[in-house]
């Protein structure tokens, strides 16, 4: 059978980038709201493209995260990144290109592209680089918006980012209810490691991916 | 923060994230050690978790525990049903602005 031959879109792109649409015009309305300069929002969804670490990032530096802490939250964060990429790239063979494309990879990128057939380099860029000018779009017209809000929708979005770290956890425990520990032990480090200041969060994230680890070892032996 | 400092943060939270991205597709034909594996799995959760206690205090202005509260579980309950994140942010934003409108503290 034909592989199926699209113009410059794959229509799988369509609803990442709908759906990524909103959520980063919240970032660059949060970015404003935290009293963060616009063209940081802008640059950070420019060149890191990754949705959860950049609400992170906002949080970490409004709240006043030392730097190295802030960054390696952040790396932390996208960690999960590697396992997409390993799982996805181990499917196809691009050769030297392979390592680029990677760089165009997210969670909702990666799940589309890891369903049907294993795709070529032409069809993969297809799929991923509507949702990447999204990303950016969205987050400068946030910004824009931003400075225009009155006061009181400006604060009211800085639930956002907890919003959406609530979501992406309810999401995570109802597909594997092991993420449930991990997700207490990572609340129980940080809030333990309250006076290492930012810190913490590291600590927060050791913790709870450790205890991910003896919980999935754990069900192991009991299968 | 002064903007130079911003900047070297995007470069260094972005390099980071680029070699997190470009290695496992460079090297992805290698066999991972399945323990490291079954670590790295857990640590978006852990970091959500860890996240949520130390951003808790500083989403909406200070005094809001009660809306802050309110608005949260109103988005892990719309988070229940499968679907994206789009709706259980938008209704947070609704509860939070709704509370700081009546001023539930």
């Amino acid at each position: 059978m034909d592989k199926p031959r699209y113009g410059f879109v794959d229509p799988r792109a369509w609803p990442i980038a709908v759906g990524y649409l909103p959520v980063a015009f919240a970032f660059g309305l949060s970015a404003v709201a935290v009293h963060l300069p616009g063209w940081f929002a802008a640059l950070l969804s420019l060149m890191v493209y990754a949705g959860a670490s950049q609400f992170a990032a906002l949080h970490l530096l409004a709240s006043g995260t030392p730097f190295l802490a802030a960054v390696v939250a952040i790396w932390l964060i996208n960690l999960r990144m590697a396992l997409e990429g390993l799982a996805f790239f181990r499917r196809v063979d691009w050769g030297r290109r392979q390592p680029h494309l990677g760089l165009l990879l997210t969670d909702e990128t990666f799940v589309a592209a890891s369903l049907g057939d294993a795709l070529e380099p032409r069809g993969y860029l297809k799929l991923v680089w509507l949702p990447y000018v999204t990303w950016v779009g969205g987050s400068l017209l946030g910004v824009l918006a931003g400075s225009l809000l009155p006061t009181l929708l400006r604060h009211a979005f800085g639930i956002a980012i907890d919003a959406l770290f609530v979501s992406l956890l309810v999401h995570a425990v109802r597909s594997d209810a092991r993420t449930a520990w991990a997700a207490g032990a990572g609340a129980a480090g940080a809030f333990l490691g309250a006076p290492l200041g930012g810190w913490s969060l590291v600590v927060g994230m050791a913790c709870g991916a450790i205890v991910y680890l003896l919980a999935t070892m754990r069900s192991a032996r009991s299968a | 923060m002064r903007p130079f400092d911003l900047v070297l943060f995007v470069l260094a939270a972005a390099l980071g994230t680029a070699l997190i991205r470009y290695l496992p597709a460079r090297y992805a034909h290698r066999a991972a050690d399945p323990r490291l594996q079954r670590l790295l799995q857990g640590v978006p959760a852990a970091a959500l978790g860890a996240l949520l206690v130390t951003s808790f205090n500083s989403a909406l202005p200070p005094h809001y525990l009660v809306t802050t509260v309110l608005a949260l579980a109103l988005a892990a309950l719309l988070s229940w049903r499968p679907g994206g994140v789009l709706w259980p942010v938008v209704g947070a934003v609704a509860v939070a602005a709704a509370g700081l409108w009546l001023h539930l503290g």
